[in-house]
């Protein structure tokens, strides 16, 4: 592929040709386009075909990224963001598998700042989380990130630093396979979306602490209560009303950051200004899509073209056609479409709640557009999202799969006597709760059970300290969808409003206010990876951890405990073969992204389960994904929704070194 | 006391709510030093202050104007709640009553905070010369001073099933009267800024405290709505009316000096917050 340089992004920010360009440029969008990367530029100054989307690359090149703040608005409206070489998003970095990369961060900023990359498989110094990983990158330092490209496939990155992220810290990042890939296209596009608000982010995170419906304006209301009652009944409204009311949760709770702040950004442009990608009839076109929103999923769909989706994460899928599919935070998916009529179709992105969308165009000509579609009503969420059990009619038999510890005793299980802490669900699940509550985040768990297990002792199972369940015997088949599960009566202490009382994959589903038009929704169960695993091993351990939240105090824990309150990494040992199963106790999405490792999504797909690094889990759902972490050190696990990971939805797992012992306290936090 | 100094009085208070709410709350952002995502930024402590009511009962003969402020500093589960409620006559000088409630409050369940505290309490005396011994509804007014007390307080502030917010607080005075106050209100969204907020207060006595002109048993209920429209969330400006019913012996001594058993008010005010 042919590669270009004269983007020059490397040590200057901005180019001659950019600079003339944005001198020359009147109206409104004039600071905008001279911020735009060179993958955002109108289409007709970004040349054709791929040479459009040539980046910066680390091949004989030593790559500069300059985080600075840079002067940044739309419509009249101006601001400062936090920006990689002037721009927002950042310049496209692009690399060729088995390379290296060395990038060279330097921080202009008054704070400190950092870049993860996200996806990536790198050694753990080089991951870029502040507190886990290294120290962070100081004012005026400059960090050098220096590592092997073990991957193929469309990423990004950004910011793990504050608000940053927020703020417009975040790049594509594309890394071409060493192997030929097994599709072909013409042109290709990166369609970076994110949300832009001309708030300060922390002044955003204030208001929902202090009011979390602050930023919802479609709220159900008496209007609606009188439409309802038209439709179903005096009686069944009152009911619907009282079983919302009960649990003191409403089902317009979609997003919690919502288009009456942001705005939807398309390659760090607005809807206005129509972001356009050039093509001739007949052509196949990849769209990389990345969504890198801090709080905001997108519904995105091309009408009059079918996309197919050909890598997730970054990873070769069998391909799966489809015209809408919603991109969880932190997720890549590239799609290619093949527009056969010479004519402009629009690129429409709705946030997942529809209180905004973000749109580009794909048009054989600049200038052009097409139809900007209606946007649909706002979803609301029903009694299976607030995880009232739906065939709950004494099914004992499936209500704990995997739970039944009768037949033990093979594992080793040092310090686990008959009780087995954690493995007696609704009894023993509730005590961190409650230690959560009492604010002594389980100091009572003194008993640790394997967690003290010394090196070697590979297999454990118990609870740890912060109520994290871990299992070792009686698994289910790798690849398989987890049953669905009943919670008990426990609840997850006072961090936790309403725990889900029964839990399922809802991995066919697409989700809250999809799959109601009438064509086909992209779901997760149609991802296969292309090619089967060739040995397809057990898992030895599973990792529960459920997901919880107070959106009255728009609190966010896992398993009802900060970040803060539960400083013990999880420990993993490297090489092992683990489970990890993430419940979702809350009413809202929340997209979980483990760094250091690639998970595989049981799907049901057995050795064709794909490969993951961020996946959103639905309200009362419960996802498993299997790994096998090899690169040792402490490594995030967090939400994606910036504001959730900030408030505490965020947990460090330690790998241990090669033949080593686990790690289990201390380290991660440096 | 003069009238000037009244004004000033009442300028002074003006003057203190506004500072209170222009007040910049600590800056949350995280700044150099190692903060990372989620470490150090959920433990941030934060400042609430709620203007519930900056109001002026418009058709009262002293149109008095009624300061609601609910504040709160503090993180996810512990808090020190500041409540100050407080009414002065803009007609005439003297009167007047206020009550300020530090609390600390400890989330308990998702719900709810168990909060403590104390208490001060001052509110004209009123000393009631009985004609009727024994009847209180034969007395009449005599000046006495101001009464100023100090209450042990504890409660509840949460929110019951159904979205009401509901704040029950028990109060033990320095000489000894046990009383309740019940509160509770809620948001009824007519569109997504404008908001009709019926409202409830219950006040009871164990003992009589004549000087206040409380009774034992119930006291009063107040029932009122107030309909605010939020040009921002944190601007309302707002209408409201509001009953009062006095029951029992505390409606006897009302009306003994002169005063109504159910008192009918119009308001208007803001609602602000940050
Ligand atoms: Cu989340």
């Amino acid at each position: 592929m042919e590669r270009s340089f004269t983007d020059g992004v490397v040590t200057h920010p901005v180019t001659r040709r950019r600079f003339l360009h944005a001198a020359g440029a009147v109206g409104a969008l004039a600071g905008l386009q001279r911020l735009a990367p060179a993958y955002a530029l109108p289409a007709s100054d970004r040349g054709a075909g791929r040479a459009a989307l040539a980046g910066v690359s680390g091949r004989d090149t030593r790559v500069d990224l300059i985080i600075d703040r840079t002067p940044f608005g739309f419509g009249g409206r101006r601001s400062v963001a936090t920006t990689i070489n002037g721009s927002v998003p950042g310049p496209l970095l692009r690399f060729r598998e088995g390379e290296r990369a060395t990038i060279h961060v330097t921080n202009r900023l008054r704070e400190d700042t950092s870049i993860h990359w996200h996806g990536l498989l790198v050694p753990n110094a080089m991951d870029g989380v502040p507190g886990v990983n290294f120290p962070g990158i100081h004012p005026g330092q400059t960090f050098v990130y220096d590592f092997p490209l073990r991957q193929y496939g469309t990423y990004w990155y950004h910011s793990h630093s504050g608000f940053q992220e927020q703020l417009g810290h975040y790049g594509p990042l594309i890394i071409d396979p060493s192997e030929p890939e097994p599709f072909q296209y013409d042109r290709e596009y990166v369609v970076m979306l994110s949300d832009w608000s001309f708030e300060d982010p922390g002044k955003i995170l204030d208001n929902l602490k202090k009011q979390s419906a602050y930023y919802n304006f479609q709220r159900r209301t008496v209007g609606d209560f009188f439409r309802d009652v038209d439709r179903n009944g005096l009686r069944a409204t009152i009911a619907d009303r009282w079983e919302w009311g009960k649990m003191r949760m409403t089902p317009t709770d979609i997003s919690d950051v919502t288009g009456s702040t942001y705005t939807y950004l398309l390659n760090g442009l607005p809807p206005a200004a129509n972001w356009t990608g050039l093509f001739r009839a007949g052509e196949r076109v990849r769209l990389r899509f990345i969504n890198a929103g801090a709080g905001s999923y997108f519904d995105v769909r091309i009408p009059g073209l079918e996309m197919t989706l050909v890598q997730a994460s970054g990873q070769h899928v069998q391909p799966v056609a489809f015209d809408e599919f919603r991109i969880e935070i932190a997720q890549t998916f590239d799609v290619i479409v093949k527009p056969t009529e010479d004519r402009a179709y629009t690129i429409f992105a709705e946030s997942m709640d529809r209180s905004g969308y973000a749109r580009g165009t794909l048009a054989p000509r600049a200038g052009m557009s097409a139809e900007i579609p209606r946007r649909r009503p706002r979803p609301t969420l029903n009694m299976v999202d607030m995880g009232m059990a739906m065939g709950m009619g004494g099914h004992e038999g499936m209500s704990m799969p995997g739970m039944d510890m009768s037949g033990t005793g093979t594992a080793s299980k040092p310090g686990a006597d008959a009780s087995m802490p954690g493995m007696d669900m609704p009894a023993a699940a509730t005590k961190p709760a409650a230690a959560a509550a009492s604010g002594h985040a389980g100091h009572d768990m003194s008993s640790m059970p394997g967690v003290t297990a010394s090196g070697g002792a590979g297999v454990f199972e118990g609870q740890l300290r912060d109520g994290t369940i871990i299992r070792a015997s009686n698994l289910r088949a790798p690849g398989t969808i987890p049953e669905p599960v009943m919670h008990g009566n426990n609840t997850h202490g006072s961090a936790s409003a309403g725990t889900a009382m029964e839990t399922r994959s809802r991995l066919s589903e697409p989700g809250a206010g999809l799959g109601e038009d009438g064509w086909r929704v992209l779901v997760w169960t149609d991802v296969k990876r292309l090619t089967p695993a060739e040995t397809f091993e057990p898992p030895v351990r599973e990792i529960e951890l459920h997901l919880t939240g107070n959106m009255e105090r728009y609190m966010w824990s896992i398993n009802g405990i900060k970040f803060s309150d539960a400083r013990d990494p999880i420990p993993l040992k490297h090489g092992e073969r683990i489970r990890l199963t993430i419940v979702n106790d809350t009413m809202m999405a929340h997209p979980m992204h483990l760094h250091g490792v690639f998970m595989e999504l049981e799907n049901g797909h057995g050795p064709e389960c794909p490969y993951v690094h961020t996946i959103n889990v639905k309200p009362a759902e419960r996802v498993s994904l299997l790994a096998t972490p090899v690169d040792p050190g402490p490594w995030a696990f967090h939400c994606h929704v910036l504001f959730h990971m900030d408030v505490g939805m965020f947990r460090v797992f330690h790998v241990s070194e090669p033949g080593g012992p686990m790690t289990t306290e201390g380290e991660a936090r440096s | 006391m003069s009238v000037v100094t009244h004004r000033a009085r009442v300028m002074c208070s003006s003057l203190v709510i506004a500072a209170l709410l222009l007040v910049q709350p600590a800056r949350v952002h995280a700044q150099a030093g190692g903060a990372a995502h989620g470490m150090d930024l959920d433990r941030v402590i934060r400042t609430f202050i709620l203007a519930e009511q900056l109001e002026v009962h418009a058709n009262q003969p002293e149109r008095p104007i009624d300061v609601e402020l609910v504040s709160w500093i503090g993180g996810d589960y512990r808090r020190l709640y500041l409540r100050v409620q407080g009414e002065q006559s803009t007609l005439m000088s003297g009167g007047g009553e206020m009550q300020g409630d530090a609390l600390y409050g400890r989330l308990i369940t998702p719900f709810w905070s168990f909060v403590a505290g104390g208490r001060v309490d001052t509110r004209p005396r009123t000393v009631i010369a009985p004609v009727d011994f024994g009847d209180p509804s034969t007395g009449r007014r005599e000046p006495g001073g101001r009464l100023t007390r100090g209450m042990l307080a504890i409660g509840f502030i949460g929110l019951a099933p159904g979205w009401f917010e509901v704040e029950p607080t028990l109060l033990v005075s320095d000489k000894g009267d046990v009383s309740l106050e019940v509160e509770s209100s809620f948001d009824l969204l007519f569109t997504q800024r404008l908001i009709v907020q019926p409202w409830i207060e219950v006040n009871a006595a164990v003992q009589a405290v004549p000087e206040i002109g409380v009774g034992s048993g119930l006291n009063d209920v107040e029932i009122g709505a107030r309909m605010r429209y939020e040009i921002r969330r944190k601007f309302a400006p707002y209408v409201g009316v509001s009953m009062l019913r006095r029951t029992g012996a505390t409606a006897a001594m009302a009306h003994g000096l002169g005063e109504r058993r159910s008192v009918g008010t119009i308001t208007a005010g803001l609602r602000i917050w940050r």
